[in-house]
This record gives C-alpha cells, sequence and structure tokens, in this order.
C-alpha cells in the first residue's frame, strides 16, 4: 500500500483529499499543514509520494520542493504540485527542477489517484463499488 | 487865290462821319508861299477842318510833332527844302508812316508826278488850286484814313483781345486739373475775354454713325445747324469755315495721334476771324487736345494709383486679418499645449526637441528651456535610443500620419533624475514645407502600470481564495456522488459538513469580496447620518453576543454617548467585525473589551483582547487583503482575509484611521476614529 503525504494549510482540503485517495485507492493519506511540516513528516514517515500545495503562508510549494531535494533522505521522493494556477511555462518550469507534474484545483475527487498513478508511473486503480 | 466855295451837299454821311469823329481833323499846309496858306486856310476852315500852317519847312518835324496832323499839304518847291525830301523824311519815320501826304505843285511833268509817287506820296493837286476839287480829295482822303485808323484800331483791340484770350487759355491750360472744368474754362475766356459770340466743344461719342456730343459751351449756341459743320470737321480731320447769315462758323477738329476725338466750334462776327486769327485757333486747339489728352491720362494714372493703393489697403487689411487669425490660432494653439496634461513633445527632422510643453516638464522633470534643441534620445534609456531613431525614420516615410508608439513593445521614458517609468506614446507627422515635423503624446502610465498590475494580483488572488473552498466544495460532493462511500457513514458525514461550510464560507467570501470593492469604488455612498455612539455599540454586542457566549468569552462594554455622523449599519459592521476577530483569538474564558472614548475632535473606539497577539512587522499588513498572520495560524475556516480589509475602508470613508497595538503572547488593541460632526 502506497502512502501519500497531502501537504495544504487549508485542513478541509486535506481532509477531503484524504478522504478521495483512501476511498479510491486505499492508500494511507498522511497530512501537513505547512512546508516546515511536510519536510519534517516527510523525514518521519518517507512517504511514496508527496501532493503538494504551492500557494502556503510561511514557505511555498516551491521552497519546500528545493529544501525536500537538499535533503538526500527526501530528494527521491517524487512530489506532484497541487495549485490553482497552471501556465505551460510553469509546466516546463517545474519539470526541469525535478518536479513530477502539477495538478489543478480544483481536482475531480474519483479521478485524482488515477491521476497521481499515472504521473508516478503505478499500476492503474480500478475502481471499487 | 480862289474863293472859298459852299460846302456841296455830297458826301453828307462823309460829313457826318467826319462830325462824329470827336477829334477835329487838323490839317497842316507847308508851303513857302504865304499867299497860297492863306487861301488854303480860307478853303478849308469851313470845312470844319483845323488848319495849321507852316512857312518855314524847316521846323517841318517839329511842327508835325506838335500839330500831329491827319493830312498834310506839301508844296513841292521849296527854297531850302523840297516837299519830296519832307516827305521822304516824312515816309521813312515809322510814326508817320500812315500820315496822308497831298502835294501842291505847279508842275505837271511826269518826271515830277513820279518822284511825288516814288516817295510815297499819296496824291497831288496841281495849282492853281481848285477848291472843290481840293477839298473833295481832301476829305476823302480823310476820310479813308480814319477808316482805316479804325479798322486797325478794331484790328487792335480784336487782337488785343484775341492775345488776351489765348493767354488765358494757355493759363488755363498750365493749371487744369479737370477736363470738364478745363473746357468750360476755354469756352468761357473765348467768349468773354475773346468776345465771339457762342463757342462749344463736343466730344465724338460714336463712331459708326458718327456722333458728337457737347460737353462744354458759351454764348448762344445755336448747335443744331452746327452739327453737320462738325461732322464735316471731324471726318476730314480740318478745320471748316462757313458763313452763316451774319456770321462765321469755325469748327476745328481736335485731333490726338491723327485721329479726331473732339471738335471746337467758334461761333462770331467776320472780322473777328482772320487767316492769323484761324491759325492761333487751330495752334490753341492743338494745346487743348493735347492738354485734354494729358488731363486724361493723369487721371487714369491717378484712378490707376487709386486702384493700386485700395488693393494695398486690401492687401494690407487682409494680411493684418491673417496675422489676428495667426495669433488667434497661436493662443489657441499655446492654450491646448500648455494645458495638456499629457507631454506634447514636437521634434524636427533631426529628432532635436523644438515643442516641450509643461506636461512634459511635469512628466520628465525638465523645464523646456533645458531641452529645447537637445535630441530627443535624452528622455529614453539608453538602451533605446537607437531602436527609437529607426523607428522615427521608418516613420518618416510610412503613408500613416500618426501612430501608436511601442504597439508591440512597452516602451520607457527616463526623467531627468534618470528614473524610468513605462509610457504609452503615439506619434504623428506633418509636413511643413521641406521640412517634417514630428509630434509625440506621451502619458506617464505607471500609475496606471502599478493599478493593473495590483488588480491582476487581486484577481490572481482571488481567484485563488475562491478555487480554495472550491476545492473542498467539488471534492466533496464529488466523493459523495460517486457512491463509493456508505452515504450514513462517518465520512460522509464528514463530507457534507465540509461541503456545507465551504459553501457558506464561499458566499460570505463573495460577498466580502463585492463589499469591499465596491465601497473602495466609492459606488456604495456611506449613508451618513447623525447617531449615537452608544447604540452603534448596544447594537454590535447584540450581533456579536451569541459567538461570544459560545466562545465562552465575556464582552466588557463602555458606552459613550455622543453623536456622530456616519453610516450606523457600516460602524456596526466595522465594530462586529473587531469584536469577533477578538473573540476568535482570545484566550478561553478571557475578556473582551470594549470602549469609546471621546478625544477632541474626535471618538475613538477600542476593541482590545488577549489572544496571542500580532508580531509587530504584520501590524500594518494585517488591514491588506487576504494577509494571513502565520503558517500555525491555518486560516480560520469561517475567516475570508477581507474582514480588516473592510474595516480599514470603511473607516477610511469616514476620514477617521484604524491601527492596531500588539504584544506577542499577550493580546492585541484594535482602535479606531471617526471624526466628531
Amino acid at each position: 500500500m502506497k502512502r501519500i503525504l497531502v501537504v495544504d494549510n487549508e485542513e478541509y482540503i486535506q481532509e477531503v483529499t484524504k478522504i478521495c485517495l483512501e476511498t479510491v485507492a486505499g492508500w494511507e493519506v498522511i497530512t501537513a499543514g505547512s512546508g516546515m511540516e511536510c519536510v519534517s513528516k516527510a523525514l518521519s514517515e518517507l512517504p511514496d509520494a508527496i501532493l503538494l500545495d504551492v500557494m502556503m503562508p510561511d514557505i511555498d510549494g516551491i521552497a519546500t520542493f528545493e529544501k525536500l531535494q537538499a535533503n538526500s533522505v527526501t530528494q527521491n521522493i517524487p512530489v506532484i504540485l497541487l495549485t490553482a494556477k497552471i501556465q505551460a511555462s510553469d509546466r516546463r518550469r517545474y519539470a526541469e527542477q525535478g518536479i513530477k507534474d502539477a495538478i489543478a484545483k480544483p481536482f475531480n475527487p474519483t479521478e485524482l489517484a488515477n491521476q497521481v498513478s499515472a504521473i508516478l508511473g503505478w499500476k492503474e486503480i480500478s475502481n471499487e463499488c | 487865290m480862289q474863293q472859298a466855295i459852299e460846302p456841296s451837299p455830297l458826301s453828307a454821311s462823309v460829313i457826318e462821319e467826319v462830325e462824329d469823329e470827336r477829334a477835329v481833323a487838323r490839317i497842316l499846309v507847308v508851303d513857302d508861299d504865304p499867299k497860297i496858306l492863306a487861301v488854303l486856310e480860307t478853303l478849308l476852315a469851313p470845312w470844319g477842318l483845323q488848319v495849321w500852317t507852316l512857312e518855314n519847312p524847316q521846323n517841318f518835324y517839329n511842327t508835325l510833332q506838335t500839330v500831329k496832323p491827319d493830312l498834310v499839304l506839301l508844296d513841292i518847291e521849296m527854297p531850302q527844302i523840297s516837299g519830296i525830301e519832307l516827305c521822304q523824311q516824312v515816309r521813312n519815320d515809322s510814326d508817320w508812316s500812315d500820315l496822308p501826304i497831298l502835294f501842291l505843285t505847279v508842275h505837271n511833268d511826269a518826271g515830277i508826278i513820279n518822284q511825288v509817287f516814288t516817295v510815297g506820296a499819296d496824291d497831288f493837286v496841281s495849282k492853281p488850286i481848285i477848291g472843290p476839287e481840293l477839298v473833295t480829295r481832301i476829305l476823302n482822303r480823310l476820310e479813308r484814313n480814319k477808316l482805316r485808323r479804325k479798322h486797325a484800331q478794331a484790328s487792335l483791340r480784336h487782337i488785343n483781345r484775341m492775345l488776351k484770350a489765348l493767354s488765358a487759355c494757355n493759363k488755363s491750360l498750365l493749371r487744369a486739373q479737370n477736363e470738364v472744368d478745363l473746357l468750360r474754362d476755354i469756352c468761357n475766356i473765348l467768349t468773354e475775354i475773346g468776345k465771339y459770340k457762342s463757342v462749344w466743344v463736343g466730344f465724338v461719342e460714336t463712331e459708326e454713325p458718327l456722333s458728337i456730343v457737347s460737353v462744354a459751351s458759351s454764348g448762344n449756341t445755336e448747335r443744331t445747324n452746327l452739327l453737320d459743320v462738325a461732322i464735316k470737321a471731324v471726318t476730314t480731320a480740318k478745320t471748316f469755315i462757313i458763313k452763316q447769315e451774319n456770321n462765321i462758323s469755325v469748327s476745328i477738329p481736335l485731333i490726338w495721334k491723327q485721329k479726331p476725338f473732339g471738335i471746337i466750334n467758334i461761333f462770331g462776327e467776320p472780322d473777328t476771324f482772320d487767316t492769323e486769327f484761324i491759325k492761333q485757333l487751330e495752334q490753341l486747339t492743338a494745346d487743348l487736345a493735347y492738354g485734354i489728352i494729358s488731363l486724361r491720362r493723369e487721371q487714369e494714372r491717378t484712378n490707376e494709383l487709386v486702384k493700386v493703393n485700395q488693393t494695398l489697403q486690401c492687401e494690407l487689411e487682409r494680411r493684418l486679418q491673417m496675422q489676428e487669425a495667426l495669433r488667434n490660432s497661436q493662443a489657441l494653439f499655446e492654450g491646448i499645449v500648455s494645458i495638456a496634461s499629457d507631454a506634447i513633445i514636437s521634434i524636427d527632422s533631426q529628432q532635436c526637441i523644438t515643442l516641450f510643453n509643461s506636461g512634459a516638464e511635469r512628466i520628465f522633470g525638465y523645464l523646456a528651456s533645458e531641452v529645447l534643441g537637445q535630441p530627443l534620445d535624452l528622455l529614453l534609456p539608453q538602451r533605446y535610443t537607437k531602436i527609437h531613431r529607426r523607428h522615427v525614420s521608418e516613420f518618416e516615410t510610412s503613408p500613416n500620419p500618426s501612430r501608436k508608439m511601442g504597439e508591440r513593445r512597452e516602451i520607457y521614458g527616463k526623467r531627468k533624475d534618470g528614473t524610468e517609468f513605462p509610457a504609452e506614446a503615439s506619434i504623428s507627422k506633418l509636413k511643413l514645407g521641406d521640412e517634417t515635423v514630428y509630434t509625440v503624446y506621451l502619458q506617464d502610465v505607471s500609475d496606471r502600470k502599478q493599478i493593473e498590475r495590483m488588480k491582476n494580483e487581486f484577481i490572481s488572488v482571488v481567484s485563488h481564495e475562491l478555487r480554495t473552498p472550491l476545492t473542498s466544495i467539488h471534492g466533496s460532493l464529488g466523493m459523495l456522488a460517486s457512491g463509493l462511500l456508505k452515504p450514513d457513514s462517518q465520512q460522509s458525514q464528514r463530507l457534507l459538513q465540509i461541503a456545507t461550510d465551504s459553501t457558506e464560507r464561499l458566499v460570505r467570501l463573495i460577498n466580502d469580496i463585492l463589499d469591499i470593492e465596491r465601497i473602495e469604488s466609492g459606488r456604495v455612498k456611506m449613508s451618513k447620518q447623525i447617531c449615537n455612539a452608544a447604540d452603534l455599540i448596544t447594537e454590535a454586542v447584540n450581533v456579536i453576543q451569541p459567538l461570544a457566549e459560545k466562545a465562552g468569552i465575556v464582552l466588557s462594554v463602555t458606552k459613550l454617548s455622543v453623536d456622530v455622523w456616519v453610516d450606523p449599519d457600516r460602524i456596526v459592521q466595522t465594530l462586529t467585525n473587531l469584536l469577533s476577530n477578538a473573540i476568535k483569538f482570545a484566550k478561553p474564558d478571557t475578556n473582551v473589551w470594549l470602549e469609546a472614548k471621546q478625544q477632541d475632535k474626535e471618538v475613538l473606539f477600542i476593541v482590545r483582547d488577549n489572544g496571542r497577539g500580532i508580531a509587530s512587522d504584520k501590524l500594518e499588513i494585517i488591514f491588506e487583503r487576504f494577509e494571513q498572520l502565520d503558517a500555525s495560524d491555518a486560516r480560520r475556516q469561517d475567516g475570508t482575509g477581507l474582514g480588516l480589509a473592510i474595516c480599514k475602508s470603511i473607516i477610511q470613508q469616514h476620514n477617521g484611521n484604524i491601527w492596531v497595538e500588539s504584544t506577542l503572547g499577550e493580546g492585541s488593541t484594535f482602535y479606531f476614529t471617526i471624526p466628531i460632526g
């Protein structure tokens, strides 16, 4: 079972995302409410992937990613950005930096897990009834 | 010696004439024989003639001078001087050339007679003297002489008159200013001084058929009869003289350049004309023709000069008007250019500045005097100067009279102090003669750019803010609808709750966004009225009471009864907002204080809590939109991030101030003031 770290400063989004992924994909979901919390939880929980919000008050998603990259423990954990705004130029930039991809908010709750799997090259999730 | 003869009845008229004459005729008889003298004296006296006798021919000359005889009887043979000699003497003297001289002689021979006539004597009478014959001859001679003298006198008088008239005519010609006056003058002179009966001057009016119109006349003119004569004179260009009744009419054509253009007709008694006079009149006419033509030329010249003068006057006036119009136009232009708040800059074909209005001075920070003549490059950042020059050169040859500058790029200006600013400009060109002048209209759009940036930022932030609750709603409902969860499961309930709360938050957010936009744009007019501060506080407390109770917070309120000029709903909204924040951040089971104080000309409202406080570097930015305090404070779910921004906006609309004082860990105190009245 995959372990996913969901990072967003909005508690409701954390909860909704958690329920989506748990229900649809059956993954274990841990949450963090800030960039700093993300790093510490990543270090301690070693998730298989991190879903990372970009617009956060303290340090934003990009800075958080850089912190993760700087740490040998976390640098290999694939990161997908969750963000309200994505432009073609952003995607290019993210790719150059090593971010796997970005998913737009609001996301499709039933499709989110599949999107994540596709990006990370995991096997497809089949919906359970 | 013969006896005196009684005068015969012959020549009664002659006697009449003679006796009419004032001066009695004087006879001088010169004979050395006194007996002859006596005989003659006796003979002639009864005829009313004064007789002087002279015995001594030596005194002849003197006697001649003294007596001044009308006739002289000379004896031929006299001792000292012969009558012949005397006669010669007399005849040589021009004074006496007219004097009738009769010789008395006994001689008969042809030789003497020949001599007599050779020396110029008029007649001779042979001795013995036959009384009646002598008398007759003398009287006849005298008569003839008298008539001749009369004629001569008349002639002289006429010549005199003629000369006077001609002189006057010449004077008139010389002084003539005016054709009509000249002609009238001439006519008058000829009739009054020249004593002609009538004179008229006519001009040719039409040539085919020839018609002549009188333009001046004097005396009694009977023109109609004389028109033919005039016509003839004009047609032939020659003087025409005809006799009419007992008078003579002379028509002399006025000729110029061999062409007759008029006629002068002089009508008078026959003795007033003779060849010489007519010649004089012809000369006068020629002079008159010249005079008329000169006057006309002068008139023409004068007319021309008047016309030229008028034209110049008109031209002058036109120029003055144009100058006036130009001045007005210039003033108008200057007026427009100077008051324009945008920059208006003109450059010549070398791209040097020729015009720099006050708007440009303000925007660029230069005085016009500092930049005139300088190249436009001065006003551009270094990196743009070359490309700009190229663009202006291209524009010179383009068919468009104007275009926007920097159509595909941003353009920047450079101020005197070196700072750059974004600008919008358009350029137009105008061909003035050989030169092309360009005019640039430029606006400093830094403000606009900033506003645009702020707007874009705001939109971006709002967009993000809206998506946040939307993500929760969309996710929750999506999951609930998927059928993957049991409807009554804990998770389903939770999702429903999240969706509901998020929807409410979305609604509040949208309301707040609209609110703050409307307040700040001034579209919401604060409906200010006189309110009592105490009432406002009461109302705010009422609204917030349930929340306070729920949070276990006790409100401590100090009212102030003072009238303020405010929009009550908005002030209550502000108070509610501050109280709500205070309650949220306050430690449980503590107080939140609300107070109102009067300070000078304003009312000070105070909301205090002892929550965890606010870091000093955030004390100002928390009044900005969507500013979150710190990461540990995960956004309060029901907060929109606009509350304090809205409060600030409302207070600003009331000309008040709002601020916060805080100590981290101890609490925060929010203040705002409302001016009284």
